[in-house]
């Protein structure tokens, strides 16, 4: 207990507190750029920590990743690029908030759901989690599996419009993520002999192309001079979530940060899951689903606190098992390491400041991102004013740069063009391409979790379908899929049931 | 229509000074290089794995340490990919100036040109090797409530029933051991293939596998916290992080298993320089500091010179050519 206020008292520290405010700053606006994004602000970082003290180093890095996954929102709101695919969700509706006027609403409701979010994510980090750790070690590789195909279910909500085009757009995600050596057998699978393919197509690569070049491609040929739509006044009340929108809204942030945060505590979720699945459950649980994917703030809200609660989530089993709950808590590791810092019980005994520090560093994180958020809004939505054959090819160089900087390989700016212009002709044919990112991004997990399972299990998964968490998961697959019909059904059973015994009451 | 043409004259604009700032550099990387003392620009080091990852955080940390006795700037580049070939690929093609080095992971390194030579596009002889600094034995590792408690009940163990064995997949230096292991001892694993070892250890400690083989370093803070046993690692003597745990062939396993990461610059670079660089990681090596820090991150410091280190990777890519040609893989 000591410790944990020693460490308030570190973090409150003039040089801590300073370090705060520049990591989230940074993060916010690495995250901004498409193609930057959490993994790269906090690996970039990294080397720089050599020099400061553990509990420093650490506070900024913390920062600099929930400023990242905040910041994601901001361009996905605006201009439609996300920098990671966990804010593809939070685009859907942003951008076609900014097209109505509304950019600043959501990029004030996106900083506002963020916040709650991974504060939420950061009490579950601070109070539970040794316990909650061993949820991670609960999931096996059928688990594993079944999460990937609830998260690959959500599809058919995603789906707006058609759920054939839906359907297709994910399938051909599946497909183009099985590009790349086989993990199982080491096969080489469609590589053409380019190296540059071994690792599968470039998620960062992919996501720019379809969305950033994509962009790019839609405002050259609009009509309209600027983002927003010609001839939409912005109500001046619209420039920042009122208290109309919070008290709608606020149920929903709540119930997402927690979504979120035991997203980022599953293995291998991520904030694709995280922010899908909040979503998809903000939007059966409205009583306006329609308006979900078409510029309904309660989806940027869902999105984004399901998003940012990942963060903290993703931080407990990396803290207390060594176990990186995602890619960037991987990175995270990395940093951990630099400073002597070897995850398990010590961080919580020996080193408990430090550790406690980095918690308490992630909590003021988020409110330093609300602050600077907030009084951001109205610069950042100043871009969907801006005529767009300036903002077009600035987006094109600088997603162009984004792209090489994953991997520093030219042949990921080759992908890039293609799955643009592959992107653009989609976007042409109203295919959505959510879909198509989220079966990309589970469909490889989903191959690789089901092979492994089978041959942990030898053929036989009988068994490991009747473990708790893989019933759970298979209900909530049954209720994503068919929840609908089955509420349907259960309607028509109660009222002719009710009508039998009115029926029977009759004839007595 | 006067809105389209502003767009691409801006677009144009722009990839034209994109276009015109790439070839600037290209012609960078070809200036002749200094006539004075070595070294005296930045010095690029190319890493073939994720920024943040163990190569890379292992590669930063010395090579921070370094700039002391080099008297330049380092200057990492990260060009991961394919296990590593991608930027082997790029080390071994690199301009032999002396200012591109890299980091080389045998015997990783050594395994892709072994098992595809008509596709990868380098091997051994591309590279003037610089020194060794880091090896990494390879462990088995079984959860701590495990019945399993030494290598002799595993091999026993696995006479009676399938164990899963949780690997790095096919390919690996931890296939080839498991490989060798299972024809020495006479029995066979059900291999479960993981990418990377944070899935694999999570998966031990879930109870999801029996036991798994990976490096040690990997698995130091869950050995430190008893939530594992290692029952012996791949290493020749016994590990200073590890003092309690014996090695294979103590055991009764004749193998060795050690991953490395060393660093190599491209063929053709002079002998001064890699002498010089050497030198300077040799007594990086014996910097005080930088052992704390080593000690504290859990590496296995282990410094090998440029002849040593050839001789020794020479051997070992013999000895792996060898074993591919009696039983490919």
């Amino acid at each position: 207990m000591e410790a944990v206020f020693q460490a308030l008292l570190n973090t409150l520290s003039f040089h801590n507190i300073v370090v705060l405010f520049l990591g989230t700053f940074i993060g916010i606006i690495v995250g901004c750029v498409p193609g930057f994004n959490a993994s790269v602000g906090v690996a970039l970082t990294i080397p720089l920590t050599f020099s400061f003290a553990p509990d420093t180093g650490l506070i900024l890095l913390v920062a600099i990743y929930a400023g990242a996954v905040y910041g994601g929102s901001i361009a996905a709101i605006l201009i439609n690029t996300p920098g990671e695919p966990g804010n593809i969700i939070t685009a859907m509706d942003g951008y076609n908030m900014t097209k109505k006027g509304q950019g600043g609403k959501a990029l004030g409701m996106a900083a506002i759901a963020s916040w709650i979010g991974g504060s939420i994510s950061a009490i579950f980090l601070f109070l539970l989690a040794p316990p909650l750790s061993k949820l991670t070690l609960l999931f096996g590789s059928f688990e594993m599996f079944l999460l990937a195909i609830f998260g690959l279910s959500i599809i058919v909500g995603l789906s707006k419009g058609s759920m054939v085009k839906g359907l297709m757009s994910g399938a051909l995600g599946v497909l183009l993520a099985t590009i790349g050596i086989d993990s199982i057998t080491g096969s080489y699978r469609y590589t053409m002999g380019l190296p540059s393919l071994y690792e599968g197509l470039p998620l960062v690569a992919v996501i720019i192309g379809l969305y950033s070049l994509g962009a790019v491609f839609e405002l050259g040929e609009q009509k309209s001079a600027t983002i927003q739509n010609a001839g939409v006044k912005v109500n001046k009340r619209d420039i920042l979530p009122n208290l109309k929108d919070m008290k709608k809204t606020i149920k929903t942030i709540f119930r997402s940060g927690v979504i979120g945060t035991f997203a980022g505590i599953t293995p291998g979720a991520g904030m694709s899951i995280g922010s899908a699945v909040s979503w998809e459950y903000a939007r059966r649980s409205s009583k306006t689903p329609e308006n979900f994917g078409k510029g309904e703030i309660e989806g940027v809200a869902a999105a984004e606190a399901g998003n940012n609660g990942v963060v903290g989530g993703s931080l407990i089993p990396l803290l207390t098992l060594g176990i990186p709950g995602n890619a960037v808590s991987a990175i995270f590791l990395g940093g951990l390491l630099i400073h002597g810092l070897r995850p398990g019980a010590a961080l919580f005994t020996t080193h408990a400041t430090t550790t406690y520090g980095l918690i308490w560093g992630f909590l003021f994180a988020n409110f330093v991102m609300i602050i600077i958020g907030l009084l951001g809004t109205r610069f950042f939505s100043k871009l969907a004013i801006v005529p767009v054959y300036l903002l077009a090819p600035l987006i094109f160089v600088i997603s162009t740069a984004g792209t090489l900087a994953d991997r520093n390989l030219l042949a990921d700016a080759v992908v890039m063009i293609i799955f643009g212009i592959f992107g653009y002709f989609l976007i042409k044919l109203k295919f959505p391409l959510v879909p198509l990112v989220l079966g990309f991004i589970l469909g490889p997990l989903a191959e690789s979790e089901l092979r492994r399972a089978l041959l942990i299990n030898q053929g036989d998964l009988l068994a490991a379908a009747l473990h708790p968490i893989s019933i759970i998961l298979i209900v909530l697959i049954i209720f994503s899929l068919f929840g609908t019909q089955l509420k349907i059904l259960s309607k028509q059973l109660v009222r002719k049931v009710k009508k039998q015994e009115l029926g029977g009451a009759e004839n007595i | 229509m006067k809105k389209p043409n502003y767009f691409f004259l801006m677009l144009m604009f722009i990839v034209s000074i994109v276009i015109a700032g790439c070839s600037e550099e290209a012609e960078g990387q070809d200036k002749p290089e200094g006539k004075g003392k070595y070294p005296d620009k930045p010095i690029e080091v190319i890493v073939a794995f994720n920024a943040g990852g163990g190569t890379d955080v292992a590669a930063r940390t010395i090579l921070n340490y370094a700039e002391k006795y080099v008297g330049s700037s380092f200057a990492v580049i990260n060009k991961p990919g394919a296990a590593g070939e991608i930027g082997f690929t790029s080390l071994a093609g690199a301009p032999d100036n002396g200012y591109t080095i890299g980091m080389i992971n045998p015997p990783t390194t050594l395994l892709h040109p072994i098992q595809r030579p008509n596709e990868v596009k380098y091997n051994l002889d591309d590279f003037s090797l610089i020194a060794n600094i880091v090896s990494d034995p390879g462990a088995f590792v079984v959860n701590a409530d495990s019945q399993i408690n030494s290598l002799e009940d595993l091999f026993e163990e696995a006479k009676k029933r399938k164990l899963n064995m949780a690997y790095g997949g096919p390919g690996t230096s931890e296939a080839l051991t498991l490989r060798r292991a299972e024809e020495m001892k006479d029995v066979e694993f059900n291999k479960i293939p993981f990418e990377g070892t944070s899935p694999a250890v999570a998966a031990l400690m879930g109870g999801h596998v029996d036991v798994l083989i990976t490096n040690a370093s990997e698995v130091i803070s869950q050995y430190e916290d008893k939530k594992i046993k290692v029952l012996a690692v791949g290493s020749e003597e016994k590990m200073d992080l590890m003092p309690d745990v014996p090695t294979y062939k103590e055991e009764g396993l004749d193998l060795t298993q050690i991953s490395m990461r060393g660093i190599a610059a491209p063929k053709g670079v002079s002998k001064e320089q890699v002498e010089f660089l050497a030198d300077a990681l040799k007594k990086t090596m014996e910097d005080e500091e930088f052992i704390k820090k080593a000690t504290e991150m859990a590496l296995p410091l282990d410094y090998m010179g440029p002849e040593e280190y050839k001789e020794f990777l020479e051997n070992y890519n013999d000895e792996l050519v060898e074993e591919f040609e009696r039983n490919p893989w």
